[in-house]
């Protein structure tokens, strides 16, 4: 007999960006979103696609362009979609094109993420009716050591001088471009490092194009807005 | 990309020309990285026949100066062409990496 594929990824295997990104926008105690940009986490998500795609081999970026180096299958049927996208693209497209595109699919790439943390009981899932017709999922964590372990990491390295490894470069790329490191680290330490976070923001390329598209967005939306009441 | 090593003093020089693509990144990984564990000032990078950086090239720059602090040192990136200063420079690697205008004057100023 066959083992019927399935969409989660092992439960051992480190945490993809995509799913890491989604469970530190999480809020740890009401399972909730934290509160982000317009578009932050549709962004941030495509952006962590992106760069699983990069460190499994699949991709590269220059300022220019994002090319495909390598057609096969990751074995993560989320990537091999985005990759089997990309590649059959009539012309190589900049890294902001493919951003628009997989923002886009934010339900896709949330619901995918939620059901794997879920898979590998990191976080649970729970219905709640709201005024008895609406259901309303909150994802409440069960295990936190994933989040605890990131954040000590990330934050060992905001507050001392070492050079990121690159996964650590894309997480806090991300992480800032959609403002959600801010809510994370959020005390008076991490503020007076808010130069050494900026440079370590802008270490990786994917994570400068989230933080262009997602404050390009807010400008828009800033001029373009009416200012109501008050 | 074409990766030529030299001895000077007590650094290997490699010569890149061409570009620090992804097949470039896998070819300097293999090279240099073996190289960081001789000491504190092992390896030299002369970057002026470089064209062009890719991520996964910068990626490979900054895991090999990490390794190389870990030997007490710094990796040295000599020669980078304007183009790939700034580029390096928008990847907030200035402080990171360190870069030196012309190999000869920095190799001579250390010995």
């Amino acid at each position: 007999m066959t083992t019927p594929a399935t969409p989660s990824a092992h439960p051992h295997s480190p945490l993809s960006f995509v799913e890491e990104i989604l469970l530190l926008a999480l809020d740890d105690t009401t399972g909730a979103l934290r509160p982000m940009p317009v578009m932050g986490l549709d962004y941030a998500l495509a952006g962590a696609l992106l760069a699983d795609l990069a460190l499994a081999n699949r991709i590269d970026t220059d300022p220019q362009q994002l090319v495909v180096l390598d057609r096969a299958p990751t074995g993560d049927p989320l990537l091999d979609r985005a990759l089997g996208q990309i590649a059959t693209a009539p012309a190589p497209q900049s890294v902001s094109h493919w951003l628009g595109v997989f923002a886009s699919e934010r339900s896709t790439l949330e619901r995918a993420a939620l059901e794997r943390l879920v898979a590998r009981r990191i976080l649970a899932q729970q219905e709640k009716k709201f005024l008895w017709v609406f259901g309303v999922r909150r994802y409440p964590t069960v295990d936190n050591q994933e989040r605890v372990e990131v954040r000590t990491r990330l934050s060992a390295l905001i507050l001392g001088d070492e050079l990121p490894d690159p996964r650590d470069a894309i997480l806090i790329s991300l992480l800032t471009a959609s403002h959600l490191l801010a809510r994370i680290f959020d005390d008076a330490r991490y503020h007076a490092r808010s130069e050494r976070i900026a440079t370590l923001a802008r270490m990786d390329l994917v994570g400068r194009e989230v933080a262009a598209a997602i404050d390009t967005l807010a400008r828009v939306l800033r001029t373009a807005t009416p200012v109501m009441g008050m | 990309m074409q990766i030529t090593p030299s001895t000077r003093g007590s650094r290997t020089v490699l010569t890149l020309a061409g570009k620090l693509d992804n097949a470039g990144s896998e070819q300097l990984r293999a090279e240099l990285l073996p190289r960081l564990s001789a000491g504190p000032a092992s390896v030299a990078l002369d970057c002026s026949a470089l064209d062009y950086v890719t991520s996964s090239g910068f990626r490979v720059l900054l895991q090999a100066e990490k390794e190389q602090r870990k030997h007490g040192g710094r990796l040295l990136l000599a020669g980078l062409t304007p183009a790939l200063r700034n580029l390096s420079q928008n990847a907030g690697l200035h402080t990171g990496l360190h870069r030196v205008p012309d190999l000869d004057s920095a190799l001579a100023a250390e010995s």
